[in-house]
């Protein structure tokens, strides 16, 4: 990959990064995070945006928290956070394609115990069930944090609203909690119905009981 | 997206995470018992560099106040000294939170109700 078609932050910039200077982490970040997400966006367009923005988000953070890992000698800036950004969502390519992978064996498994005359269990509920595991799994590990946790309490069908505000308040601090928690909400359901275009699942049938 | 639109969704990010400033102006606040418009206006600063400066990093240990200053006017912040005295403050918390938990596990060790000493069987 040739990064140089990036702007790059000055040798003074960068020794100042790695010295962990608030002001000058700030001022790299401001120049080079919008190049790397217009990057990110048209490598990984087959990616939902906003997992994409989320994972440039915590390469970032991770980065700035870091500074000292960083070494000018060794790569340029843009170089070394592009490779961990790859890195980061090759293994969330791995995850979706082993989700993939253990839906066929699933469905295989699935035939092969309904030639059983001895079988109880209902196969399209059995089906239907295995798939909403993996489904909840794909789900999950793009999470982290608030929204996972919100993820957990909507799957154990926790309905009290001040339930998720608590959570919420954990993690910041908000002018409206109520207008946080149902945008919270919509956000993680629209990650959710991504998921599911994604593996080619109805949502509605897996979200259903 | 344009650059500001990128970059606030990255204000909006950090300054939630551990290591920014937000995380502390956060723990301030709970401790002060006083809103994040309250603290803002202490700082005489906009909505918009009220989120990037929370945005920042945090001061470094070894110059809190001197990198305090320059990231307030980095932000424009029209009372600077407040928000110097803030990270003064969250770094003196921080530190003490750090000791006492440091203590709390100590003592822990010394509060066992049970004397291995006197025990005639083995553990």
């Amino acid at each position: 990959m040739d990064d140089s078609v990036f702007q790059q932050p000055s040798d003074d910039q960068l020794h100042a990064f790695t010295q962990g200077d608030p002001v000058i982490i700030d001022e790299v970040i401001r120049l080079v995070l919008p190049q790397i997400y217009r990057w990110a966006q048209r490598q990984y367009a087959n990616l939902p945006d906003d997992e994409v923005r989320s994972t440039t988000h915590q390469i970032f953070a991770e980065i700035c928290i870091n500074h000292s890992r960083y070494d000018p000698r060794r790569a340029k800036f843009t170089t070394y956070v592009i490779n961990l950004l790859k890195m980061r969502l090759a293994g969330l390519y791995r995850s979706l394609r082993k989700i993939r992978e253990m839906d066929d064996a699933s469905e295989q498994a699935h035939e092969n115990q309904s030639r059983d005359a001895y079988n109880q269990v209902d196969p399209e509920e059995l089906h239907l069930r295995i798939s909403r595991e993996q489904y909840f799994s794909a789900v999950r590990v793009r999470l982290e944090g608030a929204e996972r946790e919100f993820f957990e309490l909507m799957l154990q069908g926790e309905k009290n609203q001040e339930v998720f505000a608590s959570v919420l308040a954990r993690y910041g601090s908000f002018k409206d909690l109520p207008a946080e928690v149902k945008n919270m909400k919509e956000r993680l359901g629209r990650k959710m119905k991504a998921v599911a275009q994604e593996l080619k699942y109805e949502a509605d049938d897996l979200l259903e009981g | 997206m344009n650059n500001e639109e990128i970059l606030s969704a990255w204000y909006e990010y950090a300054a939630n995470r551990p290591g920014f400033v937000g995380s502390a102006l956060n723990l301030l606040r709970e401790r002060q018992e006083i809103t994040s418009q309250q603290q803002q206006m202490e700082f005489g600063v906009s909505d918009q560099m009220f989120l990037r400066l929370q945005a920042m990093p945090l001061p470094r240990s070894r110059s809190v106040a001197g990198d305090a200053h320059r990231i307030a006017e980095a932000c424009g912040l029209a009372n600077p000294i407040a928000f110097v005295q803030a990270m003064i403050l969250a770094r003196s918390l921080e530190d003490t939170k750090a000791q006492v938990d440091g203590e709390q596990s100590y003592q822990a060790a010394f509060d066992a109700e049970d004397d291995l000493d006197l025990s005639t069987e083995e553990p």
